[in-house]
């Protein structure tokens, strides 16, 4: 046995039929080990939302699978389904995506009720330096402070894999970078298996696993043997859309 | 547990963040509960009050009448009294309206007469003086026993025992001594019983010296029975006896007229009438339970994002179904104490009107089952047709949810 934890074999997505039909993906395998902070970098199109959809469980393949230690996505019923990302999933989505009704504390409690190994509601404001700000509403925040607290519903849950699809897509230069040490903080900290989407390219400095795809497929799977910590990473807005 | 304390919160937020649209929604289901709180609270208080007045009447005593073609005789009655033990004596009824001279203008009466027992026709107590006895009767006296409020109207005063009243009916002049008042009965009463409100007690001896009419021909008799219990029982085989006495068994000459019957018929009528108008009051209920569903298709549409997330952070479709049933709930059961609280309101306001128009005092009456009764039905409404819009948002998958 390897200690692969999520194995992509053979996946294939396609939307839309005849003239319109695309594929989205065509064929993607990889893995990644437990633990392990995984990039995957690709530009508009390449299929990085789609993989996440498959791996978050929201979305089916067409073909192949995802298989997360060794039980098949695709083997389970809705409710299984809705059990695997209660019990192994945390989301942080691009545009925050918070509820407007729920203040701060409640918007992090809604991701604790949802797990059976909650980890505490005020560590997490703790960490996420949200303290200060744990009554206010989501209008009441910057775009910064609400990815810390969609980032903060996420990891209470304690998930064994927190995806994130373009966490940093909606923020500045110095937000971005405290955000993604916090991402960085709670993998080390909470042994969390990240898997990240985005298109910045330079991003894929801080990871452990890097994958690159393009129009479907995998393009680069490599292992970052010289990772560096977030508040080293360096880029400037007009290296965002370089080329892979 | 504590989720379910969020789904409340959520619910209250999401309802505060629309004030207007959710006060619009309430309003349907306001004007439904209130309504049918008031109707509720006045058709009871209705009869309280009928019963309250009238069955203190009732049973003491019961009325048989004939057509006019052939009289009672007063052997007939006299046979009926001994035939009968529960039957304890009787009395004849002649009854017409009069006026009378008053202080200022002249005041319409009605003029009730019988003989001495004729007393207990009348369960209104004899405040002052006495009523007429039976030597009075025998020597057919012009006296009488006034009612409080016919005092008032005649005297301007209620102490009158001693005075004398100047009347007229059918053009002749008579004139009775005030011997006692008797208590003045509800508005009811008189509004049951029709004609003017003012009673003259007069001994019917005097009456058919008057006006000339055979003392032992009688259309209208009382008849005073010992036990209440007995009265329905009696009144039916008292008036087969009399029927076939005059030789008129099984045809509808001779009928008899029994209060607490009476009373039943009433409350039946009056409780029809009740479901009637709670059927009308039902019907916006309806119409407001439409307006709460409505404005959660419209919440549903609008936080679909919102599902979409919690579903892909691994909600149930159940906990999604409670968070919008919850909420529908919410607003009618909102909307449903506003109402009760307005009913109650309302209740007191028809009550008053009630009272301007006819002096009659009709308390509306309110009990803990009516309201949480009407408390859970409203938010059985909100649950009821909160439930398609709610199952529409728990079905959403999370992906097309997190697209819209």
């Amino acid at each position: 046995m390897n200690n692969d934890f999520l194995e992509i074999k053979d996946l294939k997505k396609s939307f839309g039929t005849g003239e319109a039909r695309q594929d989205v993906l065509r064929g993607m395998n990889f893995t990644v080990k437990k633990g392990e902070f995984c990039v995957l970098l690709g530009p508009s199109g390449s299929g990085k939302s789609t993989l996440l959809n498959i791996i978050g469980g929201i979305d089916t393949p067409d073909e192949g699978y995802v298989s997360i230690n060794g039980d098949k996505l695709e083997e389970m019923n809705e409710k299984q389904l809705t059990m695997y990302r209660r019990k192994h999933l945390g989301y942080v989505f691009q545009m925050y995506n918070l509820i407007p009704n729920l203040n701060v504390k409640e918007n992090i409690e809604v991701g604790a009720y949802l797990s059976d190994k909650p980890l505490d509601v005020e560590e997490v404001l703790t960490t996420l330096g949200l303290q200060n700000h744990k009554y206010k509403y989501p209008s009441q925040l910057s775009g910064g402070q609400q990815q810390r607290v969609s980032i903060g519903r996420a990891v209470v849950k304690n998930p064994d894999i927190l995806m994130c699809d373009e966490p940093t897509g909606a923020l500045d230069y110095k937000t971005s970078k405290e955000i993604l040490a916090l991402i960085e903080d709670c993998n080390k900290k909470f042994g969390s298996t990240v898997i990240m989407v985005t298109h910045n390219e330079a991003i894929k400095y801080i990871a452990d696993h890097v994958i690159k795809l393009r129009d479907g497929v995998v393009r680069h799977n490599d292992i970052n043997e010289k990772k560096i910590s977030a508040f080293e990473l360096e880029w400037y807005p007009w290296m965002w859309h370089s080329k892979m | 547990m504590g989720i379910f304390l969020d789904y409340w919160k959520m619910a209250f937020f999401n309802i505060r963040s629309n004030k207007v649209r959710a006060f619009l929604t309430m309003l349907g289901i306001i004007i439904g509960v209130s309504s049918v709180v008031a109707i509720l609270s006045i058709g009871n208080g209705m009869s309280n009050f009928i019963s309250g007045s009238l069955s203190s009447m009732a049973g003491s005593y019961f009325e048989v009448y004939t057509n006019g073609s052939k009289p009672i005789t007063t052997r007939i009655l006299d046979n009926t009294v001994e035939k009968f033990d529960s039957i304890t004596g009787y009395s004849e009824v002649l009854a017409f309206k009069a006026t009378a001279a008053g202080l200022k203008k002249e005041v319409e009466v009605k003029v009730e007469s019988g003989n001495e027992m004729f007393k207990g026709k009348d369960s209104n107590e004899i405040i002052a003086g006495r009523y007429f006895d039976k030597s009075e009767y025998d020597l057919a006296k012009p006296v009488c026993v006034i009612d409080q409020n016919g005092a008032k109207e005649i005297f301007g005063r209620e102490d009158v025992v001693g005075e004398f009243i100047n009347m007229v009916a059918y053009g002749r002049e008579f004139t009775a001594k005030v011997v006692g008042i008797r208590k003045a009965g509800s508005a009811l009463q008189s509004m049951l019983f029709g004609g003017p409100k003012i009673k003259v007690e007069m001994p019917a001896s005097f009456v058919n010296e008057l006006f000339g009419m055979d003392p032992d021909s009688l259309y209208d008799v009382l008849l005073f029975v010992d036990d209440p219990e007995n009265a329905v029982e009696m009144s039916v085989k008292a008036k087969q006896y009399i029927a076939a006495a005059l030789n008129e068994r099984g045809t509808d000459m001779v009928k008899s007229y029994e209060l607490n019957s009476g009373i039943a018929q009433f409350s039946s009528i009056l409780a029809g009438v009740t479901a009637f108008v709670m059927l009308v009051a039902a019907i916006s209920l309806f119409v407001g339970g439409v307006g709460v569903m409505n404005i959660m298709l419209v919440s549903v549409t609008e936080r679909t994002r919102e599902i979409g997330i919690r579903k892909s952070l691994g909600a149930k479709t159940v906990s999604i179904l409670w968070q919008f049933l919850i909420e529908s709930g919410l607003i009618s059961l909102t909307g449903g104490v506003i109402g009760i609280v307005l009913g109650y309101l309302f209740s007191f306001l028809i009550s008053a009107i009630i009272k301007a128009a006819g002096s009659v005092t009709v308390l509306p009456e309110f009990n803990i089952v009516m309201i949480l009764v009407v408390a859970l039905f409203s938010m059985g409404i909100g649950i009821f047709f909160g439930w398609y819009p709610a199952k529409k948002a728990a079905k959403m998958t999370p992906i097309d949810a997190l697209r819209m």
